[in-house]
Order: structure tokens, then C-alpha cells, then sequence
């Protein structure tokens, strides 16, 4: 099957934001990408006790779902993610699978409170999806700073990697 | 590139190892999962993990007696304490215990990218600690003879003083001891070193070959003889000639090679013109030759030629201590051969090996161990990997000539009649007197 992206939106998320993500696939992984009609976020992926979306469950829910025609989904969605292991992440990928998830909910703010400027947010957006869609080409974090498939703890380090995968990676990827 | 690690997550609730695995299968880490202590530890058993992260709260074994347990039995293998119940005596304890470190779950996902860091580092200085500790090894080898007991200290000083001269070498010792080990280290000490060494075993050709694989042939030097070839003693040509089991050639071949090494020439079979031959020669044998020079078998004037300087092997029973040594050298070896993970050997184990009188020597031990690691069916070899060995012990450890049994039985029965002489005389069905004589001769005494 060739590979065609979908980058859905799951409840309300800025469309230019969703459309910056689909430019930034097709630049970088050379891969059509199309902008899918938005889903609802089904909210029995909400965790009351942590008030914030299972990244997990919301995988299963995006995987009962029919994207026909796309071998590959991107999920955006602008509300906080957690797994049961972590606080919060910022995505959630399956490694070597169809489908990932991003959060715009942590990219709106600077480590030191500060507000970041749009087209900072959208960076961000873009180079998170890009990193999740490189799990899901079965690409693993890596140690190289300047590549996008290195694992970003903070969003200062989001701010550091580059959108681009090191000569490594690229080398890994399917072609 | 990261290095990959083999993990393992123990945690008696899927979702946490699901999370946990997923996560570290971003990085491509090798990964597992285990719901208790137990399985855990039995996962260990099979294989080896470079590091586990461990809940606390589990049913049954909790997950810092599970610490305890890894870090007794695996020293190597680094632990991460995660619980949802942290408290300040849990996370003393679980760092006296030898926890790398101690997460509160849910963390955040730098928090383990920076644990992580950490225990690459320590998994760093592990294999270089193991890098050291391998050319530490080297150090008790000694041209690929294991051994660091007083015998071979004393065997490697003699093998350095006799490899400085080129005079003809005896080496004496038991079957598997390392004869041509010890040969080719005299070889590779000498100034020989960078020319051929060529080993010929001489109990295995018979006559007729062994002479045209020495001397060599002319063409129709004999039937089947359709082209001339050199023969060792020309090819080996100012390198080393070894000559294993030298006691079972013949006397015409004793004969011809006095000759060679007499005045360094010699004739090729069917050929009149002298070739002249330079080598050192190196001979060993487990056979007695001074008796065989008593009883007419091996000619005396040669056996002075070939036992210029006399090295005895020690059998492996004379130096137990480096049994362990050689056990864990033989068990990196099949491991690696096989690809089979078996890298540790229990104490009772070794006692087992030490206990026993190898009359095999060296050469019994490494096939021993080459089953018990072709056959384990886990990474530690115990007893029960040694079983073989022990029903076939006592019979074993039995003296082996008839002098030695006819003593060992003789003393059994007058122990069991607490000397009593008479009656000790009747079960063995020879008089008093004789048996007086017997106990004289050989020296027996009554056992405290």
C-alpha cells in the first residue's frame, strides 16, 4: 500500500495548526499528507482522578475508527495526556504501527511561564508529530541532539532538535 | 548510537508494564515483563538483564526482598525501584539494598530520561570493569595455558628458561595435560618463534608413513610414489619439530632419526644425496621411557639425544586451584561456541569438580564442562549439570593398577576387621605369614 498520511484533529484544535503539521510531514518525509475531518474526543478516555486523557486509551479509540485510504494516522489533539507511568506526555506513538498521538496542551506555555509566540507553538506541533510519525516508520529515540527522533523530556529541548532526522535515521527509514 | 539494554519490568499491573514497555521500546531496548518476584527471578535464570525496574507492593515476594535477591545473585544487574507508595524508609532501604535508583509513579518522562542517563553511565563503567577484569584474565594465561598455582608459575618460569636454549625437549606428563601447549609455548618463546612449528603425532602413523612424512620421498621411491615430496624434517626448516608420543615409535625409527639429529642431514626415502636439516626438536610422551629402556623397548642412546632438558607437566589433581579458573575459561568458551547464556557455576558445583581426581587431566574437564553447558537449561550450572560425572566418580577415583587395587582392597578388608590378622587372612584366602609380608612391603598402616 503507498504511504498516505492522515492528520486528524480530535475535538476542537486550530486548523491552521493541523494544516502546519500535514506541510511539515510532506516537506520532511516527502509523504502526501491530507488534513482528515475533526472526531470527537470520546470522553471515557478522561481519567477523573488525574483530569487529563489517557494517551493509551485514545489510541484504541483512534484505532476503532476508519481512516480508509490512510496508511498512516496523526491524531492533535489540544487537551493534556498522560500514561500510567508518566505525568503527562506530549505523544504517544506505536512503535512500528499506524497510529500516533500529539498534545498542543504543553506547547503554549515557555519553561519560565512565559508565552511563546504562534508560529513557536506551531513549531512545536510540527516537530512533535514529525518525532511520533518517525515510531511509527519503527525509527527508536536518538542519542544525536541534532536529529528529530531525540527524545524530548522538556520543551526547551523541543525547542533545541531540528526537524530533520540525523544521516543515521534517515538511513533506517522505509523506503 | 544509544546502546541497547536488556530490560526487564517487574510490576504486578499490566498497565504499568504495558506503559513502561512501549516506552522503552521507543529506544529499542531489549524488553520484558514479569507480574511477580518470582517469575522475575526466574526470568533471570534464564537469561541475563542489565536492568530491572521493580515495583515495591506485589503480592508475595515484594519488590525490595526481589532487590535483595537480584543483587545477592547478580550483582551486575542494576535495579530501579518504582512505587506508587513512596516513603522515605522504603527508598533508604531500597538504596542500602544496592537500588540504582527510586521513582514515584507517575513521574515525568524526563525524570526516567535522566535515570536512564544514569544508568548508562553505570552500565558503562560495568563493561569496563569487565574489559579490565578480561585482560586481568590474560595475565593468568600464559601462551593459552590457564594456570596460576605454584606448579605452573614454576612450569612457565621453566618453559621461558628452556625456550631460550635450542637444546632437545622432553615433555613428560599425563594424558590431557597439555603437552603440545606446552610445546608450542616453547616454540612461540624461542627465537625459533617466526618459523614453522609442525607437530606430528607419532602413535597414530604407522611406520612406513611415519618415514615418508619425515624424510620425505623420491618419485617411485615405492609403489604409489608418482611425485617427490619434501618430508616435515625439511619442511619444518629452522623452525620447531614436535614429536607427541615419541614412546610408540619404532626402534628402526629411533634409529633413523639419532642419525638425523646427529649430523643434522638426512636422506629422503629412494634418495642418496643428503639434504642437511636444521630444526629444534620437542618430544613428548606419557610413557615411561626409563622402563622402556629396561625392558628393551626404546633405545638408551637415543632417549639421552631427546631428554636433554626434561619438562614434567603437573597433572591437573596436582594443581586443584586452578580448577575454577579453568571452568569459568571453558564456560566462556562453549558459551560463546553455542551462543548459549551460561556464565555462572554454583559453589557446590565447584566443589563437586574440585573433589574430583580427573584422570583425564585438563583435556576430561573441558569436555565436561562443554556438556554441562551444551545441555543446561539455564544460565548457572549446578550439581545436577554434573550428575554424569558423579555416578562415574567412585569408580573413577579407584586406583587404576593392579598393585595400587590388590593394596586398596587388602587395607579395605583389614580395616573392616579392625586388624584383626587372622580373620582379615581368611577373607582374603592367603596365610598369616603372607599377609605380615604384604602389609611390610607396602607399607600399610591402620587408618585414625
Amino acid at each position: 500500500m503507498k504511504e498516505q498520511i492522515g492528520v486528524v484533529p480530535l475535538g476542537e484544535v486550530p486548523t491552521l495548526a493541523v494544516e502546519v503539521i500535514a506541510a511539515n510531514i510532506t516537506a520532511y518525509y516527502k509523504l502526501p499528507a491530507d488534513v482528515l475531518p475533526m472526531r470527537p474526543i470520546p470522553e471515557s478516555t478522561f481519567d477523573e482522578a488525574r483530569l487529563k486523557y489517557n494517551a493509551g486509551l485514545l489510541i484504541n479509540k483512534l484505532d476503532a475508527l476508519d481512516f480508509e485510504g490512510y496508511s498512516k494516522i496523526v491524531g492533535v489533539i489540544s487537551r493534556d495526556m498522560f500514561i500510567p507511568i508518566f505525568n503527562y506526555v506530549y505523544g504517544q506513538a506505536v512503535q512500528g504501527g499506524s497510529l500516533a498521538l500529539i498534545s498542543l496542551f504543553r506547547l503554549n506555555r515557555n519553561a519560565d511561564g512565559s508565552t511563546p509566540s504562534t508560529s513557536l507553538v506551531f513549531e512545536r506541533a510540527a516537530k512533535l508529530a514529525l518525532h511520533e510519525l518517525g515510531h511509527l516508520f519503527n525509527l527508536f529515540h536518538c542519542n544525536e541532539t541534532k536529529c528529530i527522533m531525540h527524545f524530548s523530556g522538556v520543551i526547551e529541548d523541543l525547542n533545541k532538535i531540528p526537524f530533520y532526522l540525523c544521516r543515521d535515521c534517515a538511513r533506517r527509514l522505509p523506503r | 548510537m544509544e546502546p541497547k539494554l536488556r530490560i526487564m519490568i517487574v510490576d504486578d499491573e499490566l498497565i504499568v508494564r504495558e506503559s513502561l514497555l512501549y516506552w522503552f521500546r521507543k529506544y529499542g531496548h531489549e524488553i520484558d515483563t514479569a507480574a511477580s518476584g518470582p517469575e522475575a527471578l526466574e526470568k533471570i535464570e534464564q537469561k541475563p538483564f542489565q536492568l530491572l525496574f521493580v515495583d515495591i507492593k506485589m503480592p508475595g515476594m515484594d519488590g525490595l526482598e526481589l532487590l535483595e535477591r537480584v543483587k545477592k545473585e547478580y550483582p551486575d544487574t542494576l535495579v530501579v525501584i518504582i512505587t506508587a507508595h513512596g516513603s522515605i524508609e522504603s527508598a533508604a532501604r531500597a538504596m542500602r539494598a544496592g537500588a540504582s535508583d527510586y521513582l514515584l509513579k507517575p513521574f515525568k518522562p524526563e525524570q526516567l530520561s535522566l535515570v536512564m542517563e544514569k544508568i548508562l553511565s553505570q552500565q558503562k563503567i560495568t563493561s569496563d570493569y569487565h574489559y579490565v577484569k578480561g585482560c586481568l584474565d590474560q595475565i593468568t594465561r600464559f601462551e593459552n595455558i590457564i594456570g596460576q598455582s605454584p606448579p605452573m608459575e614454576k612450569l612457565y618460569s621453566l618453559i621461558l628458561e628452556v625456550a631460550k636454549s635450542d637444546a632437545s625437549v622432553l615433555i613428560t606428563g599425563e594424558t590431557g595435560t597439555g603437552k603440545e601447549l606446552v610445546a608450542k609455548a616453547i616454540h612461540a618463546k624461542s627465537p625459533r618463534a617466526q618459523l614453522p612449528f609442525v607437530a606430528i603425532n607419532c602413535g597414530a602413523l604407522p611406520d612406513a608413513l611415519m618415514e615418508s612424512e619425515l624424510f620425505g620421498h623420491r618419485k617411485g621411491a615405492f609403489t604409489g610414489a608418482e611425485q617427490s615430496r619434501k618430508g616435515f624434517l625439511e619442511v619444518v626448516s629452522g623452525g620447531t619439530l614436535f614429536l607427541d608420543e615419541i614412546g610408540d615409535i619404532s626402534a628402526k625409527m629411533q634409529v633413523d632419526l639419532l642419525r638425523v639429529l646427529d649430523d643434522k642431514t638426512m636422506f629422503s626415502v629412494g634418495s642418496k644425496t643428503p639434504v642437511e636439516v636444521d630444526f629444534r626438536l620437542i618430544s613428548a610422551t606419557r610413557k615411561d621411557l626409563e622402563k622402556g629402556i629396561q625392558e628393551g623397548e626404546f633405545r638408551e642412546d637415543f632417549f639421552y639425544r631427546i631428554n636433554v632438558i626434561r619438562v614434567h607437566l603437573p597433572s591437573l589433581r596436582e594443581r586443584k586451584g586452578d580448577i575454577p579458573l579453568l571452568v569459568d575459561h571453558f564456560m566462556a568458551k562453549y558459551s560463546h561456541e553455542t551462543t548459549k547464556h551460561v556464565d555462572r557455576i554454583k559453589s557446590d558445583a565447584i566443589s563437586l569438580l574440585t573433589s574430583y581426581d580427573w584422570p583425564g587431566n585438563v583435556r576430561e574437564l573441558k569436555n565436561v564442562v562443554e556438556r554441562a553447558v551444551v545441555l543446561s537449561k539455564s544460565r548457572t550450572l549446578g550439581v545436577e549439570d554434573f550428575s554424569f560425572l558423579r555416578s562415574g566418580h567412585a569408580a573413577l577415583s579407584e586406583p587404576r593398577t593392579l598393585k595400587a587395587l590388590q593394596e586398596s582392597h587388602i587395607q579395605k578388608v583389614l580395616e573392616e576387621q579392625d586388624w584383626q590378622i587372622t580373620r582379615s587372612a581368611e577373607i582374603l584366602g592367603i596365610n598369616r605369614v603372607s599377609l605380615h609380608k604384604f602389609i611390610k612391603r607396602s607399607n600399610l598402616k591402620k587408618r585414625a
